[in-house]
């Protein structure tokens, strides 16, 4: 390869359309699991950050008992513990994730990080440690604990791969590729907190740790709408705009979670809602929970009982996202 | 027809070969890319072997001024490397549609692992921190190319490169893209060899998958990246010569242990009946598959007692091939570069062999194309992927 990466911008052709929106019909979200630095369940989110957080806010590691979770990692642990909170929470029996109808949706931008390091600075490390590394470990431990056996992706990355998760978990549903999807995603970040402290400026601190799942189930009404793209350099405002023209295509939301860091990012958002959501109730989740925020997102948007339709953005790096949300809901936020 | 999702180009970077003309040459004549490992230490490991790739032939250029933000990373590396030739076997070097219809997705067992060792040593700043998660060499080559479109990194461990490229085929569908570039990428590390070497599943042997002797994998590492179009959009611009179609793709979980297959191979029956499902097709269709084929025990003996589920009575007669032992097992790449195998075995009509079968096993009892490539031109393929974690996948592939 003889070219520099910005070889190939020039043979671009200008003239194409920009980005667009994929709409499909809504799951319902039928239970919650949300155990995360910011405290268990929707309404630790109210609260914000503990006073003085700093660097990292961590979640406390579950206790799961039984022989089998004795090897496996914390982000394992949360992993499953979230994910019991989110059927207790649907009310349903944890067998009613077993078999090939259900499908898993994991999403993660760290929850291999700290396997990893462990693996890589002990040279004495054993066949303990090494399966661990694999970031699709954690959804297999929920996977074997529930007996979930139908389709399956691990995506890679911080909140706009957890929009994605989102959007291919409601394809499935409405394809009918399976009849029920757990959509999880897990952060943890103690153990290689030292690094992250040197990666600053990818991310808006604190961390905030944990795991969030959630229970989908096919809806019967509205739809969800899913557009994304690179925010970079001059025309990053132009992306935002462009993303969100896209999503909410004239619909107005009556809710805006927004995921947008940086201070030109937030900026364009802000002058694209205004013009696109003008009466909607806006916030912004506390700290940087990577993946875990648009899932917390939806469900504190459940919990508050916000009307619909929901605008959920995302960034991570120079990826930008939006997701609007105007499906049913069940349950009643009860976690 | 107009909905259909067209392959219209293909690159590879493998240990037999960093073109398509030399991995299809190095396929069909019995190649094998395994040697010793020379470029980390390996002398305390019992398995000192593997694919490796000696040297990239076209290295990216020498940073100057204008790419400053190129990263070391050698997994990105062999991303650009591939699209590069992606691109100009679909003939979209100077062709792209805008950035924002550009999607990239890419799938990896190890991520920018290189850069990970890096970073955990206290070197190369902030760059090495962002490219040492997992989608960092995915963000490359989306910065590569440019593209502005939707950016997905896939980590389904060993079926990484399966599942991209079904949910590169989903963002067409979906209208969220005009072109999607969709891959898998991973690099030979110590990290990987030294893992693999703890859980003693790498063989001192050759690899032998479905023979009876067979006791275990070697690592290799490459790329393969296709780029995948709407069939309506690559006929508009006049682009005739599509490598196939991408028919079908499915995923399912083992739910049974974190690193061995089910021993019954339900997740993956599951990925294979979705696959086909999506595609329209019944089992009869399928006239080739592409084995994961590992060389493993456990993995061909499952593959095998799966295909015989969902082919049924025509089981032993549809050739099934594993390029393992060719390559080493390459994890996030394997799915992507055995899908172009099948492409390229219907374009010259014949199929590469499995290497190194001598000693048949009665628990792999189907034809698996012994050391000799056959004379066949698969109009409907089957490729089959395992990974860590019960990760499942199955793509069908069809003849232009």
């Amino acid at each position: 390869v003889t070219g520099s990466w910005h070889a190939l911008a020039p043979t671009l052709a200008a003239a194409s359309p920009g980005a667009t929106a994929a709409r499909i019909p809504a799951p319902v979200l039928r239970g919650v699991g949300l155990l995360t630095g910011w405290g268990d369940g929707p309404p630790g989110l109210h609260s914000g950050l503990p006073h003085g957080a700093r660097g990292l806010v961590p979640a406390p590691t579950p206790a799961l008992p039984g022989e089998r979770f004795r090897r496996a990692t914390r982000e394992c642990l949360l992993a499953v513990a979230a994910t019991r909170a989110a059927v207790t929470d649907a009310g349903l029996d944890p067998a009613a994730l077993a078999g090939d109808r259900t499908g898993i949706l994991y999403v993660s931008a760290t929850g291999y990080a700290a396997a990893n390091r462990a693996f890589l600075e002990d040279e004495a490390s054993t066949t303990l440690h090494f399966p661990y590394t694999s970031p699709s470990s954690v959804p297999a431990e929920v996977t074997i604990e529930f007996g979930v056996r139908g389709p399956y992706v691990n995506l890679m990355g911080g909140a706009p791969a957890a929009l994605q998760g989102l959007w291919y978990a409601a394809r499935w549903l409405a394809t009918g590729a399976a009849d029920r999807v757990l959509v999880l995603a897990v952060e943890a970040v103690h153990e290689v907190r030292d690094l992250f402290a040197r990666a600053r400026r990818l991310y808006r601190g604190p961390l905030v740790e944990g795991a969030v799942a959630l229970v989908l189930d096919p809806g019967s009404a509205g739809e969800i709408a899913w557009a994304s793209g690179v925010a970079t350099g001059a025309e990053a405002g132009k992306a935002v705009a462009d993303v969100l023209d896209a999503v909410l295509a004239g619909t107005r939301p009556a809710l805006v979670v927004s995921g947008a860091s940086g201070a030109r990012l937030r900026d364009a958002e802000e002058r694209a809602l205004v013009r696109g959501a003008p009466a909607a109730t806006g916030w912004r989740l506390p700290g940087e929970p990577l993946a875990l925020g648009p899932l917390a997102a939806l469900a504190r948007a459940r919990a508050t009982a916000a009307a619909l339709p929901w605008l959920v953005t995302a960034t991570w790096q120079n990826d930008y996202g939006a997701l609007l949300w105007g499906g049913g809901l069940g349950g009643g936020g009860r976690c | 027809v107009s909905d259909a999702i067209l392959i219209t180009g293909a690159g590879v970077v493998t240990p037999i070969g960093q073109d398509l003309d030399s991995f299809w040459a190095g396929l069909v004549t019995g190649v094998s890319g395994i040697s010793e490992i020379e470029r980390f230490p390996v002398k305390d490991l019992r398995v000192t072997r593997g694919g490796e790739v000696k040297k990239l032939l076209r290295a990216p250029a020498v940073r100057s001024g204008e790419d400053d933000g190129w990263p070391d990373c050698r997994a990105s590396r062999f991303l650009v490397h591939a699209a590069r030739e992606a691109l100009d076997t679909a003939g979209l070097r100077t062709g792209l549609p805008s950035p924002a219809r550009v999607g990239v997705v890419i799938g990896t067992a190890l991520g920018g692992i290189d850069d990970a060792e890096r970073a955990v040593r206290g070197e190369g700043g902030l760059r090495s921190l962002a490219g040492a998660l997992y989608d960092g060499p995915t963000r490359d080559l989306a910065r590569w190319l440019a593209a502005t479109g939707p950016v997905l990194a896939v980590s389904t461990a060993c079926a990484s490169g399966a599942t991209s490229l079904g949910l590169g085929a989903d963002l067409l569908r979906d209208g969220r893209a005009d072109v999607v570039l969709a891959g898998g990428v991973d690099v030979l590390c110590r990290f990987v060899q030294r893992g693999f070497n703890v859980l003693r599943s790498l063989t001192r042997d050759l690899v032998r998958p479905f023979d009876r002797r067979r006791n275990g994998l070697l690592l290799g590492e490459g790329a393969g990246v296709v780029v995948l179009e709407r069939a309506r959009d690559a006929e508009a611009r006049g682009h005739g010569g599509s490598l196939g179609r991408l028919l079908g793709h499915g995923s399912a979980a083992d739910g049974v242990h974190v690193t061995a297959p089910d021993p019954e191979g339900r997740g993956l029956e599951v990925a294979i009946r979705l696959a086909l499902r999506e595609a329209g097709l019944a089992p009869e269709a399928v006239d080739l598959v592409s084995a994961h084929g590992t060389g493993t025990s456990a993995n061909d003996r499952v593959e095998t007692e799966v295909l015989k589920r969902v082919l049924g009575r025509r089981a032993h007669a549809v050739p099934v091939n594993s390029i393992k032992a060719h390559l080493g097992h390459t994890m996030g790449a394997a799915a992507t570069l055995e899908v172009i195998m099948c492409l390229l075995a219907a374009r010259h009509g014949l199929v590469p062999p499995t290497l190194h079968y001598g000693e048949p096993d009665s628990d792999c009892d189907l034809d698996y194309v012994p050391n000799v490539a056959r004379r066949l031109r698969p109009k409907v393929a089957l490729s089959t992927s395992l990974g860590f974690g019960g990760c499942n996948a199955a793509l069908v592939l069809g003849a232009p």
